[in-house]
């Protein structure tokens, strides 16, 4: 296996990043999404496998209840559409290889508890949010919502309190 | 202005979310945001490649944004901005930036980590399909801070802090530009430069002005070049949004889609959409003088001048509380409610529609007589709200005849896109 290519100038992938949302906005009118398409992946096996609790409950009706088809939606298409340009860059970087990322000093094990329990955290917290780092701080960030901005400096704000005691996991 | 294409098209297809997922999932893994490593440097202040893909992509769209609605190319009014809840927001973000740290991604950066076959991407992912699992099975408890804490509708920076939109283009740009200039000083401080195996030289180099730093720079420089000449362009103002979207609306009010009869506005009164019941919030707005609203006017009208309609009033109509609302304004014939029905359309307000004739063809129908009044009764005229048996004798006596054209669409609730991860 060759060395993987080098990763784009941040500033560069800034600025392609910034024209990608822009087109979202010019052509949907809305911008871009990646919680939101897990979420609605969980509500459709939900409403699969218990209808009538997804109707009793007011939060999960209001997505999915009665005649909503929670799958309908741009989210989901944005979500493979991301799955798909992933492999592209990866295989362009030479990057699509079966492997964990992870601090030196812990076991890949002990990676994938964090990761879980990240990913957890950030579930709840995105679907609290209203949104992610993609669909609030992101997209919000760049229309000049208020609450957007709110949430991006929240974002910071939890994740550098965090940064000193868990510091041993990523460095 | 431009009225020729307006943006934002309304394409909402399944191709195009694709193909902009696609573009989206791309950029992301191509600017290391699939490596939870270069992510989580982030908050050791190694890396500042978070803050700096962030912030350029959050300025790049927003010039473009900002300066396509300048030029008139561009509605600002009917793009999704994402309504704000403080309480939920702020603990939200709170919450995400946790997650963040201890598991080293955000939603979108973990899907194209799981796309490149890094198992704690994938691994991630899955946690994110419980977290929000648990939320729905949890927020029915704690509903009404969600819905309500802090919440301001629609409300953009600009709007809170009083200044024009572009110059708070400026002051974001420039504080994106001192942020990168922090975060190249706190990464050649900080920074692992080259100790990690299989990747790029990111931390110190001989010499500020590295290659990388150069681009980054320039980029800079372009952008408040087009911030500073932004505030001496301006916004388009309402005024010219109403002429800009001449070529959408036009067609609409020429082929009469959006005036309505008395018959369905009375049908509307009575909670009737489409000649069956339906579940809709009536709002009627009276755009006449005062005096004449005075005399008289329909039950449940509220009266509201053109110059409040181009202005906060206006943009209230937005708001999360008329969800579910139809707009019918009334004049006294049909010329200043069509003006009113524009600044309405400007202002980003849908479901809103004229009614037809006005006033006078209302009381030619429901009064027999025309529109004078010796006493100020207001509504108290059994002709400010005909009962509904009067509707259903009416539709009775139509269906006899040429049928009833209904116009109004019924509401269904979010008619406005859901937003962002929503």
């Amino acid at each position: 296996m060759k060395e993987p290519r080098p990763y784009w100038n941040a500033y560069v992938g800034g600025i392609v990043l910034g024209v990608v949302l822009f087109l979202s906005f010019a052509l949907t009118r809305h911008g871009l999404g990646a919680s939101g398409g897990v979420a609605r992946a969980v509500l459709a096996a939900e409403k699969v496998v218990a209808p009538d609790h997804v109707n009793r409950s007011a939060t999960l009706a209001s997505w999915a209840g009665g005649e909503k088809n929670p799958l309908d939606s741009w989210l989901l298409w944005g979500i493979l559409g991301m799955v798909v340009g992933g492999v592209v860059s990866g295989l362009r970087g030479r990057r699509l290889k079966l492997e964990t990322y992870k601090g030196p000093r812990i076991s890949v094990p002990t990676r994938w508890t964090m990761a879980l329990l990240g990913g957890v955290v950030m579930g709840f917290g995105a679907r609290m949010g209203r949104g992610c780092t993609s669909g609030q701080a992101l997209s919000g960030g760049a229309v000049l919502s208020v609450g957007s901005w709110a949430l991006m400096f929240a974002i910071f704000a939890g994740g550098y309190l965090l940064a000193y005691p868990l510091r041993r996991f990523w460095n | 202005m431009n009225a020729l294409a307006m943006l934002p098209l309304h394409l909402d297809t399944w191709i195009v979310s694709l193909l902009i997922g696609v573009a989206f999932g791309y950029t992301l893994e191509s600017s290391g945001f699939g490596d939870a490593r270069r992510l989580a440097a982030q908050f050791y202040l190694q890396e500042m490649r978070v803050l700096k893909v962030m912030f350029m992509a959050i300025v790049t769209c927003m010039l473009l944004i900002a300066w396509s609605s300048a030029l008139g190319w561009l509605d600002f009014e009917a793009l999704f901005v994402n309504p704000t809840y403080l309480g939920s927001g702020i603990l939200g973000g709170f919450l995400l930036g946790l997650g963040f740290i201890i598991g080293g991604y955000c939603p979108g950066t973990s899907i194209v980590s799981m796309a490149t076959l890094k198992v704690d991407g994938a691994i991630f992912v899955g946690g994110v399909g419980i977290g929000s699992f648990v939320f729905g099975e949890t927020a029915d408890g704690f509903r009404e801070f969600y819905d309500t804490a802090g919440f301001l509708g629609r409300f953009t920076l600009p709007e809170w802090l009083g200044l024009p939109a572009g110059v708070v283009v400026l002051l974001v740009v420039l504080m994106a530009g001192f942020m990168f200039w922090g975060g190249e000083i706190l990464e050649r401080t900080f920074g692992r430069g080259g100790k990690q195996e299989g990747k790029e030289q990111t931390g110190a180099r001989p010499g500020f002005w590295r290659p990388a730093m150069k681009g980054g720079a320039v980029a800079m420089v372009v952008f408040l070049v087009l911030a500073f000449a932004l505030p001496f362009v301006g916004q388009p103002t309402i005024e010219e949004r109403v002429q800009a979207l001449d070529a959408e609306t036009t067609p609409l009010l020429e082929s009469r889609d959006v005036q309505i009869e008395p018959i369905e506005m009375l049908g509307l009164m009575h909670n009737h959409v489409q000649g069956s019941l339906g579940r809709f919030r009536l709002v009627i707005l009276d755009v006449r003088d005062e005096s004449e609203f005075n005399l008289f006017h329909l039950v449940d009208a509220r009266h509201v001048t053109l110059d409040e309609l181009k202005g906060d009033a206006g943009r209230a109509l937005r708001d999360q509380a008329y969800d579910t609302a139809i707009f019918v304004v009334a004049a006294q014939g049909e010329v200043r409610s069509t003006e009113a029905w524009k600044i309405l359309h400007a202002q980003g307000v849908r479901n809103a529609y004229v009614l037809a004739g006005g006033l006078d063809r209302w009381l030619e129908v429901f009064r027999g007589s025309d529109a004078s009044f010796d006493t100020a009764l207001g509504d108290r005229y059994p002709f400010a709200r005909p009962t509904l048996p009067v509707f259903q004798q009416m539709v009775k006596a139509e269906a006899d005849g040429d049928e009833t054209a209904w116009k109004v669409k019924p509401v269904v609730k979010a008619a406005a896109p859901t937003g962002g991860c929503g």
